[in-house]
């Protein structure tokens, strides 16, 4: 299992009501996965209100599309998909919003999955991370973030991004570089 | 950096994928060792921030409901469609009987 998949309890029962119509149901995917939604439109677009509308268009796209909804997929899987499409065709939008680098403890971030110890000794490097993330234009981000912090394959990131495999691959190698200069620049 | 260390860092893990590793220059390089282990520490730290989930903002939620009512879902739109169009063939053809009818009624 990758790491981008997500799976919340009773997500194949509120799948199917939704497909049905009900949107009830659909409200209740939405309140499943809103915080998954916007913390990888924050990784896409950083900037609050803009991963905002990101969210927004994303959920609503997904309820256009779902009757087409196999389930091949999970749902979270399918849904982030469709997060970083609207993120990648919004982006444009982005000129319009002020930039505004993340600031955690303003979104009240929480962490899963992770000890408290291995959470202290790698938090000035993910404050560090999260600020040269900030500095990379919108493709090499859009890349490093599906394929180094969600997990996506080569083949996915080109597809979502509309880009080549090499394409991909090179953003990949260059984003990697500049985090990479900035992060042990700045240590050292 | 000389030739060999920027051959040697293609093959690293974190810089590209595929074969990694496997030179024998990194073994014995103290260079590319150290870094090799940046890279190794970048994408470590890049999976971890995985496990950081931001709030979303309040009225998410109400916004893409309040949203719902002017994004039909595909299948159900192109079933309204069929339908509406299947309406209209009938009534065409309805049409065109009873103006058929009233032409011979008239002969």
């Amino acid at each position: 299992m990758s790491s981008r998949q997500v799976k919340h309890p009773g997500d194949e029962e509120l799948v199917r009501r939704a497909k049905e119509g009900d949107q009830s149901a659909f409200e209740a995917l939405v309140r499943n996965h809103q915080d998954e939604v916007f913390t990888l439109a924050m990784r896409l677009v950083s900037k609050p209100e803009l991963a905002a509308d990101v969210s927004q268009e994303a959920f609503i796209r997904a309820w256009r599309a779902l009757p087409k909804f196999r389930g091949d997929a999970q749902f979270g899987t399918w849904l982030y998909r469709i997060v970083v499409n609207t993120a990648w065709t919004l982006r444009k939008r982005s000129q319009r919003h002020q930039a505004a680098p993340i600031d955690e403890g303003a979104l009240n971030v929480r962490d899963t999955g992770i000890s408290p110890e291995q959470w202290g000794e790698g938090a000035l490097l993910r404050v560090s991370l999260q600020r040269e993330l900030d500095q990379l234009g919108p493709g090499q981000r859009a890349v490093v973030v599906m394929k180094d912090v969600y997990g996506y394959s080569h083949d996915e990131v080109a597809e979502a991004l509309g880009i080549s495999v090499t394409a991909a691959k090179v953003r990949l190698h260059r984003a990697r570089k500049r985090l990479r200069d900035g992060l042990f620049m700045e240590a050292s | 950096m000389n030739v060999g260390h920027i051959s040697s860092l293609r093959r690293m893990p974190g810089v590209v994928d595929g074969p990694t590793g496997s030179d024998a220059h990194i073994a014995q390089c103290l260079i590319c060792q150290a870094e090799s282990a940046k890279y190794r520490t970048l994408v470590r730290a890049l999976a971890s921030l995985r496990h950081q989930i931001m709030t979303a903002p309040d009225g998410l939620v109400q916004a893409v409901m309040s949203d719902l009512g002017r994004a039909p879902m595909s299948a159900r739109r192109n079933k309204a469609g069929q339908a509406a169009a299947a309406g209209v063939a009938v009534a065409v053809a309805g049409a065109i009987a009873v103006a058929g009818w009233r032409r011979r009624t008239a002969a």
